[in-house]
């Protein structure tokens, strides 16, 4: 039936359902034991279930009702046939109970060995899942949306979870039933047997012409309801631009539409539902009835009657047990689809390949001395969008170098390289002569501190955000470090110090103060070369200078790279590069630079270009320092 | 406890034809299913044990006849309830999302996003299930409960007070599984939710976790808050495994019971096979709404909390509040005022602002200068009121902040906050996002003023060009400059610019400024920064010192005056001086 019911265009369909079927059940390879003991504790437990109508059907017909058939071998071992009927009734009776006890035991065990394996498949599938994101480079996360990967983690396995620990189990034990009932049914009174199932095809037209539409409906429902939390996320964590541009209107009636959009798509696939199940339950009602006068016709118009009043009582059950697991089945199909849908998203997730992997035979980065060479260097975020063009140069150990130019022109992406987050297109880039693709990533970053432009801290306390940087840093170290990064002083201001929770991505903090925290962290990390990528922007010069001179000891002999708009942060570099538009185009200490009257010193004078009526003089900085007005310059 | 539950179901008011018509289709639909086993029974008795056979052929019909009436009642009732839930839920959410919004910056600063997003979905999803179906399942379930009873009885009392026994007996059970799980249920949620909650932050600060090389490190975090919820939920479920296959016995021993004991009287000759099997079938119908109603009432206290969590926000204070008599701010021209302001941010004790005071002619710039966590952004955020003032007031041509709504307010002023936060979409639409209908001329002019222009025609898909979540394409200063763009195309009467070319160079942020000089002529700006440079051409210039104005003037008064300005100015100018002097009293006392 499946066949006729994959349409030709249904996207929602998973696309190659054999392969990953097959791709999910190697996760459960590791349980086959327990899954074979689950197996067989299920199908003794459905014999036990089976039984029952059985049993109650042998109670009408030779106690309750007798003398219409034959008794069974069985029963004349248990019951002299000549025994009062009471007595007769009542041992039946008893190994109903049996039965019962039986089938109640073994679905306690069942539940339990079936939910231990899908909750371990569940666990190792999101590990895997959050193993392999970690291992995956940048350009993933600049095209992938958070919302997006988060709801795979989440929503994805759980729908593989609810498959196989409970849809899975509930179909093998649904068609164990069926199979159980059919046996029962055609081994009791094939002719009545056969009537009963006559509306199966009904029943199986209903589930193909309805279960396309349903899944398409409830996929939409899952779409628009994803739609509905993205909208939401993404106002919630811009909610101070929407105040503040007093926006509230518009976001809402955007949040509304998508609103308006899940309601339908949600009436729309209940209604559906609504539609469907009664239809079910129609077609299995009356296939009681056909029981019912089919069984009349037997009994009446046959003589002697082909059938019995019990074996009709029974056949009712029958039939109401033969329905309700064919209706589960149609039920249960749908959330199969949406499991597989949902692996299907993790498989390809887990399929993406990192764009950065360690060479086969890299090798661990021995410690850095500093030594760094950029050779022909070329590099695109997209296709012919070249954003760095040919850069060369190198880096003495123990150099600062700093990297100045136009917003835009490339110089986090320089420094984003040197990390190995992205790879250059063309040339190489190395350190201490090892070119940076033939060693380990971790074993490079390790030795790299980096102050990216975007200051990022974790909610929890300032005291843990530093640590990030050293997770076995003790107590003192931490706080060591804070004062290198001239963070102490505010940190201890704090309500509760180090303890301090310093909210989502550091709200609580000012700017500046954050800054200083992530200065603090890559500090804490001891690295060999360090990064600070205006890491400084939004603190004042005082503290900055108060920062470099902290941080002039402890680089002694490490090279650092330092990216700055404002140049005094830049001026004492040992050299400065000026980029533009990805190429360098001036590279030199800073009276280098001024004196040859370039666009560096075109950017150092703009510091001081003055309007109006007003003239203080733009000074030439780098020539008479000391004759600045007396208070500044005496010692 | 379930105050907040009460409180949800008033959310079906509006709904109320709709919640009856479902409720008069599930009756309707009872009723016609109930009589199915009658006829059948009928069928039997008097058909086939009659040998009547033109009965048996009528009554068998007449159960295919039944069970279509019954269907199409029970799809209309399905119909319905959709229609009612959903339309719950979306008003719920809605509701939500505009308070949500509305709620001050102070809430937002201790708010999680992860948290209020499960409680705009997840909650209301379990607010939704029980409102919109619970709700009219709880009074069939009992409606099926007490009508089957009542068949059952007619049928035969003694059978029926065993089914009586039953229902007390599967509650109880339920009542103990429910007890056992709900906790565990709620640790689950929480322990989820914790799981979540590294997986968020981790992906959100993916760069900070790729240069710390703590990818094993967040790994294992999250390996460790993935095992705690496995045990959890192996509990959850222990008791759950026990659950059903005890509430389902139940129903077995009722059957059991029944025949056994129905099988004596038939024997007896007080009843006949066909009542006896009728009897069980009404049995399975008396206890599926018991089933039902059990479900519900172990719901019933999840989506209690659930709608506590939603209520919590629902009910949630905000700070800022426009006074019920509040006027429009007519245009402003541009006279701030700061009157003895002290500030404090929720519930800390030092105050941030200490007695600020400063006026802000029409159309002048001012500066604010300081140190950083002196008080800057603090001070510029109580212009458009995203704070309130602890004490003192602040005021625009006179008007208290307070006095007016906050759209008239807002709307007349364009702000740069520090942290610039983009939205997913083209370049395009975050610029018009104050005025998303403005024409694209205005979009350039804007763009151009803010130097974006040529940046952004530099991509091959100019202004169509998509920005990553948060912007992530976008190099710093080219963020920066959007965010400048944006505020500028809200043609603001008042412009706040806080640290917003921090990231910017010094040549374009030059240009900027002479685009902006020329755009906010006569309006009043303020401008934040660490650059001397940009705040050299300010009317007043305030700096700052712990929450304090220590000094403020015109740049040629401050260096005069102040001895910190002075220090500012040269450190950015001749840093060795500054570093002179401060080690010149180490120096001297060596
Ligand atoms: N993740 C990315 N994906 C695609 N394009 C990017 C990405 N990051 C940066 N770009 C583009 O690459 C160019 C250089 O960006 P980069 O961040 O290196 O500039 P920058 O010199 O650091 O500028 P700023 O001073 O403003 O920080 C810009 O045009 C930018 O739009
Ligand atoms: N949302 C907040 N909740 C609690 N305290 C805060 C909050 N925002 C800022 N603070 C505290 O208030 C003080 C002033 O912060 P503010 O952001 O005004 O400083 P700033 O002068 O703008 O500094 P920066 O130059 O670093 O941006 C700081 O000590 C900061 O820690
Ligand atoms: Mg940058
Ligand atoms: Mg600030």
């Amino acid at each position: 039936m499946s066949r006729r019911m994959r349409g030709p265009v249904d996207g929602g369909r998973p696309q190659h359902t054999s392969k990953t079927i097959r791709r999910l059940l190697r996760y459960f390879a590791p349980y086959k034991g327990r899954l074979a003991l689950v197996t067989l504790v299920l199908v003794l437990g459905v014999l036990a279930d089976l039984s029952a109508p059985y049993l109650i059907g042998v109670a009408i017909d030779q106690f309750i009702n007798p003398g219409h058939t034959p008794p069974p071998r069985w029963l004349a071992l248990l019951v002299p046939p000549e025994a009062d009927p009471r007595l007769g009734l009542s041992a039946v009776m008893l190994i109903l109970l049996g039965a019962y006890l039986l089938s109640w035991g073994l679905n306690v065990a069942q539940f339990r060995l079936m939910v231990q394996v899908a909750q371990k498949v569940l666990l190792q599938m999101r590990s895997q899942i959050m193993e392999h994101i970690q291992k995956l480079s940048l350009d993933f996360f600049d095209s992938h949306e958070a919302g997006d990967l988060m709801s795979r983690l989440v929503n994805d396995t759980q729908v593989i979870n609810d498959a196989f620990g409970g849809s899975l189990m509930r179909i093998l034990r649904m068609s164990l039933t069926l199979g159980g009932i059919v046996v029962s049914m055609v081994s009791l009174n094939w002719r009545l047997a056969l009537v009963s199932y006559s509306v199966l095809p009904l029943i199986l037209g209903v589930t193909i012409a309805f279960s396309r539409r349903i899944r398409r409906a409830f996929r939409r429902t899952r779409e628009t309801i994803g739609a509905v939390s993205a909208e939401l996320q993404e106002n919630i964590a811009g909610v101070r631009e929407v105040q503040a541009f007093a926006r509230e209107g518009a976001s809402f009636a955007a949040f509304e539409a998508v609103n308006a959009q899940n309601r339908e798509a949600n009436v729309r696939a209940q209604t559906l539902s609504a539609l469907f199940m009664p239809m079910l339950d129609v077609l299995s009602t009356a296939a009681s009835a056909i029981v019912i006068g089919y069984g009349g016709y037997l009994v009446l118009h046959y003589s002697p009657p082909l059938v019995s009043v019990g074996v009709i009582v029974a056949f009712l059950t029958y039939v109401r047990r033969f329905y309700q697991p064919i209706r589960e089945l149609a039920n249960l199909y749908g959330q199969l689809q949406a499991a597989f849908a949902g692996a299907e998203r993790i498989f390809e997730l887990l399929d993406t390949k990192p764009a950065i992997v360690d060479a086969p035979d890299a090798i661990e980065m021995p410690p850095i001395k500093g030594h760094i060479a950029y050779e022909h260097v070329s590099f695109a975020y997209k296709e012919d969008e070249p954003v760095l063009q040919d850069i060369t140069f190198t880096i003495e150990p123990g150099q600062t170098i700093a990297i100045v130019g136009p917003t835009g022109a490339g110089k986090t992406t320089l420094v984003n390289l040197l990390a190995r987050f992205y790879d250059p297109q063309e040339g190489t880039i190395r350190i201490d002569g090892y070119d940076i693709r033939q060693v380990k990533q971790q074993s490079l970053r390790r030795q790299i501190g980096i102050v990216p432009q975007d200051t990022f801290l974790f909610s929890g306390t300032v005291m843990e955000n530093i640590r990030y940087g050293r997770l076995e840093a003790s107590d003192e170290e931490v706080i060591a470090a804070a004062k290198l990064a001239n963070a102490h002083q505010f940190i201890e201001r704090l309500p509760q110090g180090y303890q301090t929770e310093v909210g989502e991505r550091g709200t609580m903090l000012s700017h500046g103060n954050r800054q200083l925290l992530a200065i603090a962290r890559a500090i804490l990390k001891d690295p060999r070369i360090l990064i600070l990528d205006e890491a400084t922007s939004s603190v004042d010069t005082r503290t900055e200078l108060l920062i470099q001179k902290g941080l002039e000891t402890l680089m002694a002999n490490r090279t650092s790279l330092v990216i700055a708009h404002r140049l005094s942060t830049v001026r004492h570099a040992d050299r400065i590069f000026v980029l533009q538009e990805g190429r360098i185009i001036e590279e030199g200490t800073h009276e280098e630079l001024m004196a040859k009257g370039g666009l560096y010193a075109e950017l150092y004078n703009s510091q001081f270009r003055y309007e109006g009526g007003k003239q203080t003089p733009p000074r030439e900085p780098a020539a008479t320092p000391r004759e600045r007005p007396p208070k500044q310059s005496e010692p | 406890m379930f105050k907040p539950l009460l409180r949800a179901l008033r959310y079906l008011g509006k709904y109320w034809h709709l919640a009856l018509a479902t409720f008069i289709c599930l009756i309707l639909a009872t009723v016609a299913t109930l009589f199915i086993p009658k006829l059948g029974q009928l069928a039997i008795d008097q058909g086939i044990l009659q040998r009547n056979w033109p009965r048996v052929l009528r009554l068998s019909l007449g159960v295919v006849a039944f069970a279509l009436v019954g269907a199409l009642f029970q799809f209309a009732r399905g119909a319905l309830a959709a229609r009612t839930a959903q339309g719950v839920a979306y008003d719920l959410r809605n509701t939500l999302y505009a308070k949500i919004q509305k709620l001050s910056f102070s809430y937002h600063d201790r708010a999680h996003t992860g948290q209020l997003l499960t409680r705009a979905t997840s909650d209301v999803e379990a607010v939704q299930r029980f409102v919109g179906m619970g709700a009219i399942m709880f009074l069939s379930a009992l409606f099926m409960i007490v009508g089957s009873l009542g068949v059952l009885f007619s049928f035969s009392w003694r059978l029926a007070l065993i089914v009586v026994a039953m229902l007390p007996l599967t509650f109880a059970i339920f009542g103990i599984f429910a007890r056992k799980a709900t906790p565990l249920f709620r640790k689950a949620q929480r322990r989820l939710a914790k799981l979540n909650t590294i997986l968020q932050e981790n992906l959100a600060g993916v760069r900070v976790v790729k240069a710390f090389v703590r990818e094993h490190y967040e790994s294992e975090r999250y390996e460790a808050a993935n095992w705690e919820l496995y045990d959890i939920n192996i509990q959850v479920n222990r008791i759950l495994s026990l659950g059903f296959p005890t509430i389902f016995g139940t129903l077995n021993l009722a059957t059991l019971a029944i025949y056994w004991l129905g099988g004596f009287q038939v024997i007896g000759g007080t009843m006949t096979v066909g009542e006896l099997v009728a009897f069980a079938n009404y049995l399975m119908m008396a206890f599926f709404p018991v089933l039902m109603l059990g479900m519900l009432v172990a719901q019933l206290s999840f989506a209690a909390a659930s709608a506590a969590r939603i209520f919590e926000i629902l009910d949630a204070q905000s700070e800022i509040v426009e006074k019920p008599d509040a006027i429009e701010l007519p245009r402003i021209k541009g006279r701030v005022a700061f009157e003895n302001v002290t500030f404090r941010y929720y519930e800390s004790a030092e105050p941030v602002l200490k007695n600020v005071s400063f006026v802000a002619e029409p159309g002048q710039t001012v500066a604010l200068l300081g140190a950083t966590g002196s008080g800057k952004s603090t001070i510029i955020n109580l212009i458009p009121r995203f704070y309130d003032v602890s004490e003192g007031r602040v005021t625009i041509d006179g008007y208290d902040v307070r006095d007016v709504t906050l759209k008239s307010l807002r709307s007349q002023i364009g702000i740069v906050l520090q942290e610039t936060t983009l939205f997913e979409g083209t370049i395009r639409e975050n610029i018009a996002f104050g005025r998303p209908d403005a024409p694209m001329e205005e979009i350039i002019q804007a763009a151009k003023a803010a130097e974006a222009h040529d940046f952004i025609m530099s991509f091959p898909d100019g202004y169509e060009t998509h920005v990553g979540e948060r912007g992530v394409t976008l190099s710093g200063g080219q963020k920066q400059r959007i965010a400048i763009a944006r505020a500028l195309l809200l043609n603001p009467r008042i412009l706040i610019l806080d640290d917003a070319t921090s990231s910017v160079d010094l040549a374009t942020e030059y240009r900027i400024q002479k685009a902006l000089e020329r755009l906010m002529k006569g309006r009043t700006s303020f401008v934040i920064a660490q650059r001397v440079a940009t705040v050299l051409n300010a009317d007043l210039i305030l700096v700052l010192e712990k929450g304090e104005i220590v000094a403020r003037g015109t740049h040629e008064e401050l260096l005069e005056t102040s001895e910190t300005y002075a220090e500012i100015y040269y450190s950015q100018l001749e840093p060795e001086l500054l570093l002179e002097k401060a080690q010149g009293g180490e120096e001297v006392a060596r």
